[in-house]
């Protein structure tokens, strides 16, 4: 029997070591941005400060550790909605940084394969407002770097999970981006003298390319109440590159065109910049009714490579000898290319601290109290000099409930389960002060609270 | 057992639903950043359509084809942060000379007296409210430039200069004005580098009780202080601020301008602030010149901001303009208020015409991104 067993946990292995090749040929050079840092994944998550990664089988495995897939028991479908609103400023305006809202949900798919535990789960954070948004700012243009525009985006996720042993689960998988192409090319008439005269046209070829970066885990049982878990998240960057040709003739209706315009824009901005992470986590069950667990989270923000456009310009307008153009306006000439300032970031490791406390049970149903805390110190340097990536350090406290119906009846033998979450994270305010007196932006003081709530149904066949 | 647990992957239902729910949604377009901090001295851009009366030709507030308006010093009315009711004291050529003219404006924009403001016949005439009298000034045939508005207790102080140095005149209601008999600021031969006579005084009050004078003279920008503002003295032998040092432009990259101040550096005006770390930053615009010869022979200019950290030193300025017209921009004046601030400038055609040029006082505003509401009527009077 032990002989037979050991032969298939061979050749699982062996598929294994197939399959991870697969994986690994999804591997950008860079990986991407989403909410679910910033915001967590799922009611229960969230409301337990995100410190899961030892203690997760829902379909948010996908995101805190695929391996915890291995340990679903059934079929789960879930799905949620959450909503985090910014109450962010800087000298006491409002920045006016967009709520992150959308659908939450995702589903588990467990099995067997060979007689070993395996399961495939599929996430999805469904921004309600956009699928994804890219904005790129000036380099000096404050903005709150961490939580404007980069978690505007969808996450999808699919992975899978096997339990080789019943003490260790592996898991991995990719989740998918959208990168972007395009040219912009207008020609027609600028009237100098009557702008709106002009007659341009104008036509967008753009083009969205699936990106991936890749995540791995594995989740060691150590006792019935004690696990840990090892995590890695891939790196990933937006790369948007745009491309405009202008071509025109310049002049006035009275005079006819002087000249011709050409002008050649090349724009390249990485955007949304995700570091790659590594999670240590841990779960301790303290006693049948009460869970503890503790994540730490190294992320890599010292790769960052901040969304700035990085704009290549060719401009020809050649005036005919002895001419110029009307009024005395000189004829403009070609800009310099950009030149991105180095930021100041660093590395930053981020615990994660989560207590669940089955407060309720009965027979036929549990009731759950749960809380989490997790510090995220910036990473961003003293912005002293000429950029502004505006960002605080983040207290961020949450708490939750849950309700978990034992196979409630005969269309759903499996658990049924509701939770809500909210999440109150704090940003210090502090002062940002400038060594060059000439700066533009001046000193500021900058800080703020960030709200996040939401419920999640999941619904176990 | 296995077949049987591998099943469900036939049931895709239950996902199909969620995804169709899912994008079912719809969402609204999201906003721009907003509240954004600013030390509020630009960069600007010109005033567009819409933000002045119809009528007007934008980027131009204050224009006459006759007075050729220059040399803008703004002042607001009110201490209320809210309030855009202005006072302009500006050059204008009358009679023969240059005289200070006074108009004002309820938005900041909409001058009394513009080619604009003419709903019902020919545009009304602001009035002129200081012109050159006094031996030192030139005489009655002697000219008035580089008006400098102030507010002192319920008053208004007008620096201006002349053929002799800097002078001061004073009002209760900025209309009617009493002369100093003599000027408050004269050349000094020890200070070897004005080489002209001091011109384009900027004064301001600074949260110690200091008064703060900046000037022009020779290709450099002075400052001079006093307890009262009426006895002033020079702070060392040097400039506060000079002409950034010239470049070859054969040795620049691609793409990349020589200084845009490399010539001279001019006009100052003074808006001290205080950071919201208690730091006091001596905040100045000005005008900053090109060399020589550029530009079809015309000096290229533009407005500069330059700066420093408390009551006393050099000046620290930007390596590129704050607000450039294509038309040479000159001589800014500044106002500010909780809405944003605007920038005035000379320009020395606002006619669009090689064959009939005159000067006007063009604007501009910051934040950039922001738009200016919807313009107010004209005043009724100055």
């Amino acid at each position: 029997m032990r002989r037979e067993r050991n032969r298939k946990i061979g050749k699982i292995r062996k598929e294994i070591f197939l399959i991870f090749p697969i994986f690994l040929s999804f591997l950008s050079k860079e990986a991407k941005a989403n909410p679910l840092d910033a915001f967590g994944f799922g009611s229960r998550e969230t409301a337990m400060g995100g410190a899961v990664a030892a203690d997760v089988s829902d379909f948010s495995a996908g995101y805190y550790n695929p391996a915890g897939l291995a340990k679903a028991r059934g079929f789960e479908l879930s799905i949620g909605y959450f909503r985090a609103d910014h109450f962010l400023s800087m000298n006491g305006m409002n920045s006016g940084v967009d709520p992150v809202k959308g659908i939450v949900g995702g589903a588990v798919v467990p099995g067997k394969v060979y007689g070993l535990p395996f399961a495939i789960g599929v996430g999805l954070n469904l921004p309600d407002d956009r699928l994804t948004r890219v904005r790129a700012l000036a380099q000096d243009q404050p903005r709150w770097e961490l939580y404007d525009n980069r978690n505007q985006r969808l996450w999808f996720g699919v992975n899978a999970a096997i339990s080789p042993f019943p003490w260790l689960q592996i898991g991995g998988g990719v989740t998918f981006m959208a990168a972007t192409l395009a040219t912009l090319d207008i020609t027609g008439h600028l009237d100098l003298a009557s702008p709106t005269d002009s007659s341009l046209r104008h036509q967008v070829v753009a083009d969205l390319k699936s990106v991936t970066y890749p995540d791995f885990g594995a989740r060691v049982e150590v006792t019935k109440n004690l696990a840990f878990a090892l995590v890695y998240r891939g790196q990933f960057g937006l790369d948007l590159n745009v491309a405009a040709n202008v071509k025109a003739g310049i002049g006035a209706a009275a005079y006819g065109d002087i000249t011709t315009l050409a002008l050649g824009l090349q724009t390249d901005t990485i955007d949304s910049f995700l570091p790659q992470q590594v999670v240590l986590g841990g779960s301790w069950k303290l006693t049948d009714d009460l869970r503890t667990n503790l994540d730490v989270t190294w992320v890599n923000w010292g790769a960052y490579v901040p969304p700035v456009t990085r704009i290549e310009t060719q401009l020809s307008v050649p005036l005919p000898p002895g001419t110029q153009l009307p009024g005395g306006v000189p004829a403009p000439t070609t800009p310099a290319p950009t030149v991105v300032t180095p930021v100041s970031i660093h590395d930053t490791f981020v615990p994660h601290l989560g207590v669940e406390w089955r407060a309720l049970a009965r027979p036929t149903w549990e009731g759950f109290v749960r809380g989490g805390y997790e510090y995220d110190r910036s990473p961003l340097g003293a912005q002293t000099g000429t950029t502004n990536y505006v960002d605080r350090d983040r207290h961020a406290v949450s708490a939750g409930l849950g309700l978990r119906l034992i196979a409630p009846g005969k269309i759903l033998p499996g658990d049924v389960r509701f939770d809500v979450h909210s999440q109150l994270s704090v940003l210090a305010t502090g002062t940002t002060t400038k060594n060059d007196p000439s700066d533009l932006v001046g000193d500021y003081t900058a800080g703020g609270h960030i709200w996040n709530v939401g419920l999640m149904a999941t619904v176990g066949f | 057992m296995a077949t049987q647990s591998l099943g469900v992957f036939a049931s895709w239902r239950p996902l199909a639903l969620f995804l169709c729910v899912s994008c079912g949604t719809l969402g609204t377009p999201g906003g721009e950043p907003a509240g954004l901090p600013s030390s509020g001295v630009g960069p600007f851009r010109a005033l567009q359509l819409g933000e002045l009366t119809p009528k007007a030709l934008v980027p131009y507030v204050f224009s006459n084809q006759t007075a050729d308006y220059r040399e803008p010093s703004v002042v607001g009315t009110s201490t209320d942060p809210t309030s855009t009711t202005v006072w302009m004291y500006v050059v204008g050529h009358v009679g023969g000379v240059d005289v200070i003219v006074r108009t004002r404006a309820d938005d900041a924009r909409s001058f009394y007296g513009d080619t604009a403001d003419n709903a019902t016949a020919a545009p009304p005439t602001p009035p002129v409210v200081l012109q050159a009298s006094q031996s030192w000034e030139g005489g009655a045939t002697g000219n008035l430039g580089g008006p400098s508005a102030l507010m002192v207790s319920g008053q208004l102080w007008l620096y201006y200069a002349s053929a002799g140095g800097i002078g001061l005149a004073q009002s209760s209601d900025g209309l009617t004005f009493n002369k100093l008999s003599e000027p408050v600021l004269t050349p000094d031969a020890s200070a070897t580098w004005e080489t002209t006579t001091p011109r384009a005084p900027s004064v301001a009050v600074f949260p110690d009780g200091s008064w703060h004078m900046l000037y022009g003279a020779g290709v450099s920008i002075g400052e001079a202080t006093s307890s009262d503002g009426l006895t002033w003295t020079r702070v060392d032998g040097n400039p506060i601020l000079s002409p950034r040092p010239v470049v070859d432009p054969s040795t620049l990259p691609a793409g990349v301008v020589a200084p845009f101040d490399e010539g001279q550096v001019d006009d100052p005006v003074l808006a001290p602030q205080t950071t919201v770390d208690g730091r006091l930053q001596v905040r100045v615009l000005y005008t900053g010149y090109g060399l020589l010869g550029g530009d079809g022979g015309v000096r290229a200019s533009s407005i500069g901001f330059a700066a420093r950290f408390g009551d006393s030193g050099p000046l620290l300025s930007q390596p590129d303009p704050v607000f450039t017209t294509t038309l040479h921009g000159t001589a800014p004046a500044f106002f500010e208020w909780s809405g944003g601030s605007l920038v005035y400038v000379s320009e020395d055609n606002a006619s669009l015409s090689s064959s009939m040029p005159f000067p006007a006082i063009a604007a501009g505003y910051a934040p950039a991104t922001n738009t200016l509401p919807a313009p107010a009527p004209f005043p009724t009077g100055p």
